[in-house]
């Protein structure tokens, strides 16, 4: 997995870091007396990060133009409907870095059985792993319709898969490859979903995750700006990340890597 | 005016709007049916191109007349409380030798059997409350699969009830033929539901979501049949389903709808009920 790929998404963040702020300033009043907080940690953000910067026409970019055209969607996004963050996530699902992240958990992951698919947007990078290592896929999220994509994509890539409609609080037993890679899981706190995910998950495991860190406790990523308008009240840096997984699965061996603005990991017990 | 001809369990049927003759079969069911009936008719569905002809039936199996309807006109407008689907139809199907739908709000029954079912012969049965469909299909294998189509079709009927356009229940009918031995999706009924309202949706398309979903479309409709295109389904914008699925194959409606629905989840397009 490339940096180059990351660099992307955090380029195409930044990019549209302007056209957030105007966006939030000009939102009727409704939101912002209903909003208060959140809005003024995301123009606190936007502040202090260097936003702007040369546009693309990838991807990545489309994606960020897209959310950040609409601050009032993001505000109203809860996990049991994130609303434009299912378009969000497929169109980023369809990246280079996702492209990427799911290469490397194939080649390493021929063993697995069932992918468990947590709190996936469309869905669609868990069923492609599932598919590339011939095993089914179960979906688990509290919004129904990212859970609907997931079948869909299954049934397009005719993979067998499963749908439960629960809380984080509720995950059941995971097994096998355990999946947090999509932009759904951005909005979940990762102290919450990777202490749930370490008390149900049974060996042999591997869970493999793709979340949004920071690179100090002082450089916010421009990812967070976005990140505070849906209710996220911090981002772990890479550091604190990395010790939460070596103290939840103290017996496990852990890959990680930091690719600003992400950390993808590893945690594998068998 | 309807010219009709029994000829032992045959009739022929002009319609009076377009000409057409049809050659329907008069099964013993259908005339035992008007024997029964409190109005001693049985009433017999055809689809002609943009309408559709009820024919009344009596005992004697003769043709006491012919009504022709739009395509839209729905089924709660019928004032009959069965109709027949002709066997000519039922031949076209390659999964299914015979059904029946009964939709409660509405009550009334929608029925086709390519011949008499033996008493010995099990119909498959899924249910909405009041509402069910029954199936006899050619074969019993995966009888669970077959099952949760039967419930997603019952549950979509039970849902538009009164609304459903005649040609829409056939339609229905046939694009469970072509799906039912694989897996219901969790959103089957969503797709009777389109079908069957069909008539009265229609798509919008939202094009700032549009503009993303473009920027990965190519990858994504790869998956699809080579039939089905973003083209030609955003060619219908501002149009109305019935038209995009009109003239397809029941595979391709199928396909279709499930476009339909994955450009919904996304936002890309939005499906607007108007008015009947």
């Amino acid at each position: 997995m490339s940096s180059k790929a990351s660099e992307r998404v955090e380029r195409a963040a930044r990019a549209y870091l302007p056209v957030l702020r105007r966006k939030v300033l000009d939102l009727p009043s409704v939101y912002k007396r209903k909003y208060a907080d959140r809005l003024k940690r995301a123009l606190y953000l936007i502040d202090i990060i260097r936003g702007g910067g040369e546009k693309e026409e990838t991807i990545e970019f489309k994606a960020f133009q897209y959310i950040a055209q609409r601050p009032e969607r993001l505000l109203e996004v809860t996990t049991s409907d994130i609303g434009p963050l299912r378009l969000f996530s497929d169109a980023l699902m369809h990246t280079e870095i996702a492209e990427q992240v799911v290469d490397d958990i194939v080649s390493a992951s021929g063993d697995m059985k069932r992918v468990d698919s947590l709190f996936s947007g469309s869905g669609y990078e868990s069923v492609r792993i599932a598919k590339e290592i011939g095993v089914g896929v179960r979906g688990v999220s509290e919004d129904v319709i990212s859970l609907e994509m997931l079948v869909e994509n299954a049934y397009r890539f005719r993979v067998k898969a499963e749908a439960l409609q629960l809380s984080v609080e509720r995950i059941p037993e995971v097994d096998n490859l355990i999946v947090l890679l999509s932009p759904y899981t951005w909005i979940l706190s990762p102290e919450k979903i990777l202490t749930i995910i370490a008390k149900r998950a049974k060996a042999p495991f591997r869970v493999v995750g793709l979340l949004p860190v920071r690179s100090g406790i002082t450089e916010p990523s421009p990812l967070e700006p976005y990140l505070a308008l849906v209710g996220v009240l911090k981002t772990l840096t890479s550091d604190k990340l990395k010790r939460l997984l070596d103290n939840l699965f103290s017996d496990a061996t852990i890959d990680f890597k930091t690719l600003a603005p992400f950390a993808f990991f590893t945690v594998e017990i068998t | 005016m309807a010219l009709a001809t029994p000829t032992q369990t045959k009739i022929t049927v002009k319609c009076p709007k377009c000409g057409r003759v049809d050659e329907i079969t008069l099964t013993s069911k259908i005339v035992s049916r008007a024997a029964k009936s409190a109005i001693g008719l049985a009433t017999i569905m055809e689809l002609h191109a943009d309408h559709a002809i009820m024919i009344y039936v009596d005992k004697g199996g003769n043709v006491k007349s012919v009504r022709v309807y739009p395509l839209s006109h729905t089924i709660i407008e019928e004032k009959k409380n069965l109709i027949h689907v002709p066997i000519s139809y039922l031949e076209k199907l390659e999964r299914i030798d015979g059904f029946r739908v009964y939709i409660a709000q509405a009550d009334i029954t929608i029925e086709g059997f390519k011949e008499e079912v033996p008493s010995t012969k099990i119909l498959l049965r899924g249910y909405e409350g009041e509402t069910y469909v029954d199936l006899l299909p050619k074969e019993y294998e995966k009888p669970e699969l077959k099952a949760s189509w039967l419930k997603a079709l019952s549950k979509a009927f039970a849902s538009v009830g009164k609304k459903i356009p005649i040609a829409c229940v056939w339609r229905s009918i046939a694009t469970l033929d072509t799906v039912l031995d694989r897996e219901a999706p969790l959103y089957a009924n969503s797709i009777f539901e389109v079908l069957l309202l069909s008539r009265f949706l229609r798509i919008e398309v939202n094009d700032e979501e549009l503009y993303l979903f473009k920027s990965y479309a190519d990858s994504y409709m790869s998956r699809y049949p080579p039939q089905v295109t973003l083209d030609e389904l955003l060619k219908h914008r501002g149009g109305m389903v019935f038209d995009l699925l009109e003239g397809k194959n029941p595979y391709t409606v199928y396909e279709y709808i499930e476009l339909l629905l994955a450009l919904r989840r996304r936002g890309v397009v939005s499906l607007v009920q108007q008015g009947e």
